[in-house]
């Protein structure tokens, strides 16, 4: 295949010319000794041509003998461009000085954007930015972001929350304000209260809304237990379900462990090595019978790829069979089912909720299979299960001081005089506690 | 022709009729290809004879090659191949 211009261009040639009475001699002989030669073309007397340095080589000596007078006219092509750059030290240093430069700017802190600012004024800000280390200028990694969000958070009490993040030469700093009144609106937002597990209700104390469940009634997570609905003027009108929704609820675990002794391996295995061609198995190494009684598998597949996910359907496993063997003592019953309960407890733990008191455990212990004890753990307590539920996302109330629009698909105002207590679709999903 | 070319080779190019190839494998016949009237590849040459922009001569294994034209150039030379670019008129055979 020719080469390409673009590979000439790399690799370089010279454009020479012939002058002489047997200039077509000289081309022959060269291009008999291996010279590559291209774009021949006469004019007047001269022949002109382009050619790769080695061919220069060749040619050279042969100019002589046929009485031909060579001129390198231009050398062309990335290595002379290179090597006329060589010699220019201003233009290396010129380099060398632009990406130190581009090195040293951009590992600067350039720009300083802020955002989310309401009442704090910009200057006051900016002032309080550049005494925490963080002005335009500043090189990135003396600022630090989390020191610097606390140390705003904790010199403007006006600042709810502030985030601080560095990208590139810019440093973003979002900031929360601080609204005054906002978590009072917070707590008056209108909502139910809702079962946040299923439990049996022991005591109900309603001290703001209808209660909608009885006192020894089960019920389920997400169950309302008292709708925020209150009459103000008159009319019933969406408030915050306040009381005490005391209940039993159950906590359940099962872990298992080993009693018998562990097992490691003695070291000796049998290998065998299978094809697997569309789930079928073929042994190609290995055809005894596996010679231990007790022991592990590990496998190991090569699958041979052609390219990227492109795969042919066959498989080579090396199926590896470790004999095992008791080793040490024996763990006894009593120490493995004292194990298995102590991870019982431990997960029981973390599922309790929070001021949950635990009235009863009941432990049950199993033998589900040879050698393995199971142990079951119970727990009931008793907790509050009253979680709130407000009707809108608290961002949406937050400004406007509370719509008193949706009502949570709970019971129209105007048609409230009928009881509160329908029993609506499913238990609603909970959406914040 | 080719035929004959052939029978008068050596063992090489008796071997090569024997089992149907293409006679120019064995006897090194030049072979040439003309691509529209712009561009000429002449395989298996013996040199270049005589060159100018109106006349390209190109010594062949029995002969020379004639091409004539406008603004002929010889876009690549190699061992074994010529490569002729320009308007090419006419191509002549002389042995």
């Amino acid at each position: 295949m020719a080469p390409s211009r673009i590979w000439r261009y790399l690799t370089g040639y010279l454009e020479v010319s012939f002058r002489g009475p047997l200039v077509e001699r000289l081309v022959n002989l060269a291009v008999g000794r291996g010279a590559h030669l291209w774009a021949l073309e006469r004019s007047g007397d001269r022949l002109r041509a382009r050619m790769t340095v080695s061919s220069f080589r060749k040619l050279r000596p042969l100019a002589r003998a046929t009485r031909s007078r060579v001129r390198l006219e231009r050398k062309v092509g990335l290595p002379f461009r290179l090597r006329r750059l060589r010699r220019r030290t201003a233009f290396w240093a010129g380099l060398l000085l632009f990406l130190a430069g581009l090195y040293y700017f951009t590992s600067c802190v350039w720009v300083i954007e802020i955002q989310g600012l309401k009442r704090i004024p910009l200057e006051e800000m900016q002032a309080l930015l550049a005494r925490a280390g963080v002005r335009p200028g500043v090189r990135r990694d003396s600022v630090r972001p989390d020191e610097v969000r606390r140390w705003l958070i904790a010199s403007e009490p006006a600042i709810a929350w502030v985030g601080v993040s560095l990208r590139g030469v810019r440093c973003l700093v979002q900031v929360a304000e601080d609204e005054p009144g906002q978590v009072q609106r917070w707590l008056n937002l209108p909502g139910d209260l809702v079962a946040a597990r299923d439990g049996v209700l022991v005591k109900l104390v309603v001290l703001a809304g209808q209660a909608e469940v009885r006192e020894g009634e089960t019920v389920k997570r997400g169950q309302v237990l008292i709708r925020g609905a209150g009459y103000a003027g008159g009319r019933l009108q969406p408030v915050r379900a306040r009381g005490v929704c005391l209940a039993r609820t159950w906590y359940e675990a099962y872990r298992e462990a080993e009693t018998g002794a562990p097992r490691t391996r003695t070291g000796r295995r049998y290998t065998r090595v299978l094809i697997r061609l569309n789930h079928r198995e073929i042994i190609v190494w290995g055809w005894r019978p596996v010679p231990f009684t007790e022991y592990e598998v590990s496998e190991a597949s090569g699958r041979p790829g052609l390219w990227r996910n492109i795969r042919l359907p066959v498989e080579i496993l090396t199926r590896d069979y470790w004999e095992t063997a008791a080793s040490g003592e024996p763990v006894p019953p009593a120490a493995a089912q004292a194990d298995a309960l102590e991870r019982a407890e431990a997960e029981v733990a973390f599922q309790l909720g929070r001021g949950a008191q635990v009235v009863s455990r009941r432990v049950e212990v199993f033998s589900p299979r040879r050698d393995v004890v199971g142990v079951r753990l119970v727990v009931e307590a008793r907790e509050d299960i009253g979680r709130f539920l407000p009707y809108q996302p608290a961002a949406e109330t937050a400004g406007a001081g509370g719509k008193a629009g949706n009502f949570g698909g709970g019971p129209k105002p105007r048609g409230a005089q009928a009881p509160v207590g329908g029993q609506r679709g499913g238990p609603e999903p909970l959406r914040a506690l | 022709m080719a035929r004959g070319q052939a029978r008068g080779g050596g063992l090489r190019a008796r071997v090569v009729e024997w089992l149907d190839l293409p006679p120019d494998l064995g006897s090194g016949a030049h072979r040439l290809t003309l691509l529209g009237t712009s561009r000429l590849i002449l395989e298996n040459h013996r040199g270049i004879i005589a060159y100018s922009p109106q006349c390209l001569v190109v010594g062949v294994a029995r002969g020379q090659v004639e091409v004539r034209g406008e603004g002929l150039t010889v876009s690549r030379v190699h061992r074994d191949e010529v490569v002729v670019a320009g308007d090419i008129r006419s191509i002549s055979f002389t042995c």
